[in-house]
């Protein structure tokens, strides 16, 4: 019994660390007032956020932080794309399962094509409405 | 030679010469033009980046700022008045309910008072009664006495016995006559007190319970004015809270309208690419292809090219 109790105090331990995890957005966007307006509406919301200017700077945070849950990511940066960005996430296989939002003013078929068969979960076209873009990061990180 | 000068013809030459001189000079307009225009826009961009980026923080700050205060209002009247102001509403709901037990039991207490008066009365006035019969038979006795004496002198010395009882007969009288007295004595003052004594309870409980009955009006006020301000509180805490969340529903208003000055400064940027393109085709159209080389490249270029500003399928959520 008291085996059972400890393997449940873990399990609990466990999963509110899991929970503490998946509240951690990182935010990629070479726009600091995006990086900027998209923290604020997820702060308010009560995420936690981090911010990368670039892809190359995102993949290396996604790297070194396990405790990031999410990626809002956008396709035009200087340096690393979005989209190959992306590609790089989910080619290392150990973050295959991160769910990634794309937000980008384009709007092109073939984009938002290719985003998904790389592993984006959504696409979200700028200007955002940041209550809308709550309600996807809250539901994404949920499920 | 300028633009102006190609168009007023003033250049010498055939067509083909002053088709490349006609290039070269557009290129090179072009390509001053394109710094200058880059420079305005990185100006304007950087102007308009710093300043949304400050009225983002104010607005930040501003709901930061309100929810602490509603939250610290709202700390403040649940620490006061319990979550719906039911701790005060208790608390009084308490204190009436042990006056209403006090001034029961007061009011008991004296209608005990009033009805030992009245049985005290009532003892009193067969006590009088009592001491009425006891002067009856000490009558009867002094009567018996004197008939014993006068039937003693009657009989002469065979009457000495009677002789003693009528004496002992008369001193019984008299103790009984006196003891009667101080029986009247206690009598009469007790019923001088005893009616004053119901009287007094009989007074005390009018005032108890009209006492009691203004505490009832009273505590029903106050129970009336907790309830109303149980009301308030819930209706304030509501309130703040529909205010919240209506402030921060108006933040992400402003964050989204705030995107704006990114859209327009990477349309702005995406003017470069644009023009960029317009020197390689002159330099073509213009047989000055070698040039094509020289023409500055854009810093940045977008994977999806040009598009509008305002995009009829802006905020749209797409999930896969």
């Amino acid at each position: 019994l008291e085996r059972l109790i400890v393997s449940i105090e873990a399990l609990v331990t466990s999963i509110e660390g899991s929970a503490s995890v998946l509240k951690k957005v990182l935010v990629v966007d070479d726009s600091p007032t995006v990086r900027q307006q998209v923290g604020l509406a997820l702060q308010q919301a009560g995420f936690e956020t981090l911010e990368a200017a670039d892809g190359a700077a995102g993949l290396a945070m996604i790297k070194t932080d396990p405790t990031i849950g999410m990626v809002i990511l956008d396709v035009n940066m200087p340096h690393m794309n979005g989209l190959e960005m992306l590609e790089a996430v989910k080619a290392t296989g150990r973050h295959a399962a991160l769910p990634i939002i794309m937000l980008t003013s384009e709007g092109q078929q073939g984009l938002l094509d290719r985003a998904k068969k790389a592993g984006a979960r959504g696409w979200i076209v700028k200007p955002f409405k940041a209550d809308l873009l709550v309600v996807t990061v809250r539901k994404l990180l949920v499920a | 030679m300028s633009l102006t000068e190609l168009a007023a013809n003033k250049v010498s030459g055939g067509e083909g010469s002053l088709r490349r001189r006609l290039g070269r000079t557009l290129i090179a307009s072009l390509s001053d033009f394109r710094t200058l225009m880059m420079q305005r826009i990185n100006e304007v961009n950087s102007t308009t980046e710093r300043e949304v980026l400050a009225a983002a923080a104010s607005v930040a700050a501003v709901v930061s700022g309100a929810t602490a205060h509603a939250r610290r209002v709202n700390e403040m009247v649940v620490s006061i008045y319990g979550h719906d102001g039911g701790g005060v509403a208790a608390a009084v709901a308490r204190q009436s309910a042990g006056l209403r037990r006090f001034f029961t039991s007061v009011s008991r207490d004296i209608a005990r008072q009033e009805s030992a008066a009245e049985r005290a009365q009532h003892h009193l006035l067969r006590i009088t009664k009592a001491a009425s019969d006891t002067a009856h038979l000490a009558s009867a006795a002094r009567l018996l006495a004197l008939n014993a004496r006068i039937e003693a002198a009657r009989v002469g010395g065979h009457g000495n016995c009677f002789s003693t009882i009528a004496g002992e007969m008369q001193h019984l009288a008299e103790e009984i006559t006196k003891a009667n007295e101080f029986i009247d004595s206690v009598a009469t003052r007790m019923s001088k007190d005893l009616p004053e004594v119901a009287e007094s309870a009989r007074a005390l409980k009018a005032s108890s319970e009209e006492l009691s009955q203004d505490l009832t009006v009273a505590t029903g006020e106050v129970e009336r004015e907790v309830e109303g301000m149980r009301d308030m509180i819930r209706r304030i805490i509501d309130q703040s809270e529909h205010e919240m969340t209506a402030l921060v529903t108006s933040s992400h208003a402003a964050l989204s309208h705030m995107q704006f000055q990114d859209v327009i400064a990477q349309a702005l940027l995406r003017l470069d690419p644009a023009l960029y393109e317009l020197q390689l085709r002159h330099a073509r159209e213009l047989g000055v292809e070698e040039l094509a080389g020289q023409v500055r490249a854009p810093q940045q270029t977008e994977i999806g090219g040009d598009k509008p500003v305002d995009q009829s399928n802006a905020g749209e959520i797409v999930l896969f």
